[in-house]
């Protein structure tokens, strides 16, 4: 800054640049003080629009990858269902049989395991869900308690729940003949049964009893429901198996849990804090977080108890419950859920943690501007002083009779105050009644005096004050030969030939009252003491 | 000196704003650590190690800025086998997570276990005293102290009350026959064929009374009660005290009256093809009150635990069980932030919480001495309760048995536990189809298990 100011004082800068300079300054300030208050009192939302963008960027990506996810569980559990019914007919040994034949037949049915269970665990690994079952519509022991809801079926599920996909999964068995799985050395679950409690199965009464043409017609997926006895949460996509009829044998499909969508859909790291990626079905203007899945990141989750109303807030959706609160964007969802409902893909951050986002990035940007308001101010305070101060000091030499142009930096101020000197001394000569071109004369002299050494004005001094040249050495303590060599310097300088036409012109300036000017040494004139 | 003064105070606010927007800024840069964990509390059923961390991160975690995220829980030994594949890079391996819960077994596995944190580091010698020594003791490889105790366990045997009092009624069988390894393969003998005569219509479907989860912890602390070596170098000393080991369990077997097949033992007691088993007291979890049979029908049953049996003649001596967390070496602050988690999760009070809801002791001599009796009184459940009286006698009268932390220790193992199970199935599956014409059924019993014993001999040596 100093280095700025020093280069401005040295540059001659008119006037006219000086003054558009400030104005640029004064509107740039004008400028930023409309920003900070702009800033400060949020009437720009730069912040928020990052936000809005970023997180409609998650929700595309997010939402992609659970379409891609979901047509490939959709597409393969159309394909067990269809080799499922072959099986169950290959095993009756013939086409388009009565199901329930197979109740009370546990040889049978533990055959019929058999042949699932291959089927079940390759489409298992390629479909990449959290398990796979397939349930038939007869029972082990007709005469059980409860045998009216128990049906006989496969459930394998992954051992490990885990977002890297393993080329060598491990099963365990959830639902079926403890033989099949001893057979295929697959532990039993610990919450292991043999059969399926048909109340638990979304499709099984809805596909009861009817035909279809295709699996892929029936198909669906199921609301979250609590797989039995663990802590564990789940989406169904479940299609019937088809006889080659179309009528229904029983039940498959393929099972999403809460962990491994929570693991493999997870919001990307972003600086803007927690994001949650959720999918739900939307019901009257709520989302259905009870229905639903919803992913985790630090230190953010979202209550799974209960559906969000949705309002608005600006470009964001707002999900409001009892004690939570949220901001997010939503798409649909291209999943077939229950009838009548539609499922939404939405990214959600917590209010709270929005709040604190754009509030500290409006601190941020306020104090920046603050500082940068400061900063110019500052700038502005400098730069006036460094413009007022050549002026001042013209002034000061003007009214201590110095030439003020050589003071100013500011041509305009230079030649107004050269101006204002010429006048001056005009007005003073006429006042004291010398014509005009005696009083140019006598200032060329003068001018020519002050253009004398130190010591040449010594010399010139004691001729005015009428001393003779060979009284000089011993009054100036030189020598005679010194005094002659500044004679001449002083005759060159002077303009005049001898000693004699010098003192004319000492004498013109004593007759004219005007003698003391020669008598006044300038600053290089006198010796320094 | 008035334009001094407004240049210093512009400047000190200057400063001022500077000051808070670096602090502004340094607050919000303050990332929260993450720290991926796979644990084996509660594996398919409710884990209730979730709650826990789930209170870790929304109190102590969330004011120190760390989050546990639980990324797999399973068993120690699918963890054992996807933290080797991880460590070796091996195609379609998992992620390694931060912290993981292992037996020293896969510390000595591991390529260079240097990649583990030393807890010492992070761990005081005045907050180690805390500690059961023994617990330090068998987490500390080559002298660094890797695996953290959070849970002990200890092998415990489980009854099948209601079927046992069934058989009882029937056999004059008492609980206190099964004190001893004697006591239990007697009974097992008596149960198969008991149960074969319940359904004289047809022959041969004798069950079995008993599973063990492991043979190789049989095997050795058998054999050590005894007084004996079991360990030999590298391997297994077979010697008479082995042979009396392996043999007493091969009689039982061979006779039909154990259950030899694969899997844990929560299984066959599921099933009602066992009644009784010796298993982790962890095990607790995965029992649950009720039987299924092959027909599909079920039947409510009482699961009482007593201590684990042993020979009549030798020292009363326990297998100590229960992994502990190891830590992936990262960043100081990462070591820190799970240095820090297992310092929460053991606080005697939270770790006494914890343990009794999953069958395990708590790892610090205040929870031991001070909190675990008040909490067992208040445990509803009756299994439970049974449980900890079982513990709590177990420890009064037992010494616990730590396994030596031997290179070829899992080897062993697995080699064991697949051998022991198929020369035994082997010898009892030959059993069944000579001892219709063999002259002397006891006899062949004995020669079959000293083939079964050769040939499992050939196998782990």
């Amino acid at each position: 800054m100093s280095e700025i100011l020093r280069y401005l004082k040295r540059e001659r800068r008119s006037m006219q640049f000086r003054m558009s300079l400030y104005l640029l300054l004064m509107l740039f300030l004008a400028f930023m003080t409309f920003v900070f208050l702009g800033i400060a009192f949020g009437f720009f939302s730069l912040t928020e629009d990052r936000l809005y963008e970023g997180m409609e960027q998650q929700l595309r990506l997010l939402t992609d990858e659970m379409r891609d996810e979901l047509g490939r569980m959709e597409g393969y559990a159309h394909t067990l269902s269809g080799r499922l019914g072959s099986s169950v007919e290959d095993c009756v040994g013939e086409y388009s049989t009565e199901i329930s034949k197979l109740n009370n037949q546990p040889d049978k049915l533990l055959e019929l395991q058999e042949e699932f269970y291959p089927e079940l665990s390759s489409i298992l690994q390629l479909s990449r869900g959290s398990g796979i079952y397939a349930v038939i519509d007869a029972t082990t022991n007709t005469e059980a308690p409860g045998a009216e809801k128990s049906r006989s079926g496969v459930y394998l599920r992954l051992y490990n729940i885990a977002a890297d996909y393993s080329l060598n999964p491990k099963f365990t068995c959830f639902r079926g003949i403890p033989e099949l799985a001893r057979e295929y050395r697959v532990e039993l679950h610990n919450r292991w049964n043999m059969e399926f409690d048909t109340t638990s199965l979304p499709g099984f009464r809805l596909f009861s009893g009817k035909h279809y043409d295709k699996a892929s017609e029936a198909g669906f997926w199921s609301n979250r429901l609590d797989l039995p006895d663990t802590w564990e949460e789940i989406l169904l996509y479940s299609v019937p198996i088809l006889g080659s009829d179309g009528r229904v044998y029983g039940e498959c499909g393929i099972e999403m849990n809460e962990l491994l969508f929570q693991m493999r859909h997870m919001v990307y790291a972003n600086r803007s804090g927690s994001m949650i990626f959720v999918i739900a079905p939307l019901s009257e203007r709520r989302l259905r977080m009870d229905l639903g899945l919803a992913g985790k990141m630090e230190g953010s989750s979202v209550r799974t108890d209960e559906a969000l109303r949705i309002g608005r807030k600006g470009r964001f959706f707002r999900y409001y419950s009892e004690g939570q609160s949220f901001l997010g964007v939503q798409a649909p969802l291209p999943m077939r859920g229950e009838p009548g409902q539609s499922w939404e893909a939405a990214v959600l951050m917590p209010q709270s943690v929005y709040s604190d986002y754009v509030v500290f990035h409006r601190i941020r940007w306020t104090l920046a501007a603050a500082v940068l308001l400061i900063l110019m101010g500052i700038a502005a305070f400098f730069l006036s002083r460094s413009y007022v101060l050549p002026i001042r000091n013209s002034l000061d030499a003007f009214r201590n009779g110095g030439d003020p142009a050589l003071e100013s930096g500011i041509p305009e101020i230079e030649e107004l105050l050269h101006f204002v000197d010429q006048k001056l001394k005009e007005a003073s000569i006429e006042r004291e009644g010398i014509p005009l071109k005696i009083a140019e004369l006598f200032d060329a002299f003068e001018e020519r005096v002050g253009r004398l050494t130190a010591a040449e004005y010594a010399v010139f001094s004691h001729y005015v004050r009428g001393y003779d040249i060979p009284e000089l050495p011993g009054l100036l303590y030189i020598s005679i030969n010194t005094v002659r060599k500044h004679n001449r310097s002083i005759y060159e300088k002077l303009n005049v030939a001898s000693k004699d036409e010098l003192m004319v012109y000492v004498e013109l300036f004593r007759r004219c009252g005007r003698l003391e000017k020669l008598l006044t040494p300038k600053k290089h004139q006198v010796y320094d003491k | 000196m008035g334009g001094r003064r407004t240049c210093a105070a512009v400047l000190g606010f200057l400063l001022l704003l500077s000051g808070f927007i670096v602090f502004q800024s340094c607050r919000r840069r303050k990332e929260t650590v993450t720290l991926s964990v796979w644990h084996v509390y509660g594996g398919q059923t409710d884990s209730p190690l979730s709650p826990l961390i789930e209170e870790f991160n929304a109190t102590e975690g969330k004011k120190r800025g760390i989050h546990i995220r639980v990324v797999a829980v399973s068993n120690t030994n699918t963890i054992h086998e996807e933290i080797l594949s991880a460590i070796r890079q091996e195609p379609g391996a998992p992620s390694a997570p931060d912290l993981f819960v292992s037996y020293p077994k896969t510390v000595l596995a591991l390529p260079d276990p240097s990649v583990l944190v030393d807890y010492r580091d992070y761990f005081s010698e005045e907050e180690l005293k805390r500690y059961i020594p023994e617990f330090i003791e068998e987490g500390t490889v080559d002298g660094r102290f890797v695996v953290f105790p959070v849970a002990k366990s200890t092998e415990i045997l489980f009854v099948n009350k209601t079927a046992f009092d069934a058989f009882s009624k029937d056999s004059g069988a008492t609980l206190e026959d099964l004190s001893s390894w004697e006591g239990i393969f007697r009974l097992s003998k008596l149960y198969h064929e008991w149960s074969d005569q319940r359904t004289p219509e047809k022959e041969g479907d004798g069950k079995c009374f008993f599973t063990h989860d492991y043979l190789f912890n049989y095997l050795q602390v058998g054999a050590e009660s005894l007084g004996a070596q079991f360990f030999e170098g590298d391997g297994i000393r077979f010697d008479e005290n082995f042979r009396r080991v392996w043999d007493a369990y091969a009689d039982a077997a061979i006779r039909g009256g154990i259950w030899l097949r694969e899997g844990y033992a929560t299984e066959p007691l599921r099933t009602g093809d066992v009644i009784v088993s010796v298993a982790s007291s962890a095990s607790v979890l995965y029992y649950k009150d009720e039987v299924t049979y092959e027909d599909n029908t079920s039947e409510p049953v009482e699961i009482i635990s007593r201590p684990c049996p042993v020979f009549s003649d030798g020292e009363k001596l326990v297998m100590q069980r229960g992994a502990g967390f190891c830590t992936f070496r990262s960043t100081k602050e990462r070591e820190k932030a799970a240095a820090h988690f297992l310092r929460w999760l053991t606080d005697p009070e939270r770790n006494v919480r914890f343990v009794t809801s999953v069958g395990y002791m708590p790892v610090t001599k205040e929870a031991f001495d001070k909190e675990l009796s008040a909490a067992v009184e208040k445990l509803s459940s009756p299994k439970y309760r049974s449980l900890y009286e079982a513990l709590l006698e177990t420890q009064r009268d037992y010494r616990f048995y730590t396994a030596p932390k031997l290179p070829s220790y899992l080897e062993l193992e697995m080699n064991t536990e697949k051998y022991m199970r198929s020369e035994l199935s082997r010898a009892e599956e030959q059993y069944r189809m000579k001892k219709e014409e063999a002259e002397d059924p006891e006899a062949l019993i004995g020669e079959l298990a000293e083939e079964a014993a050769d040939r499992f001999q050939k196998h782990v040596q």
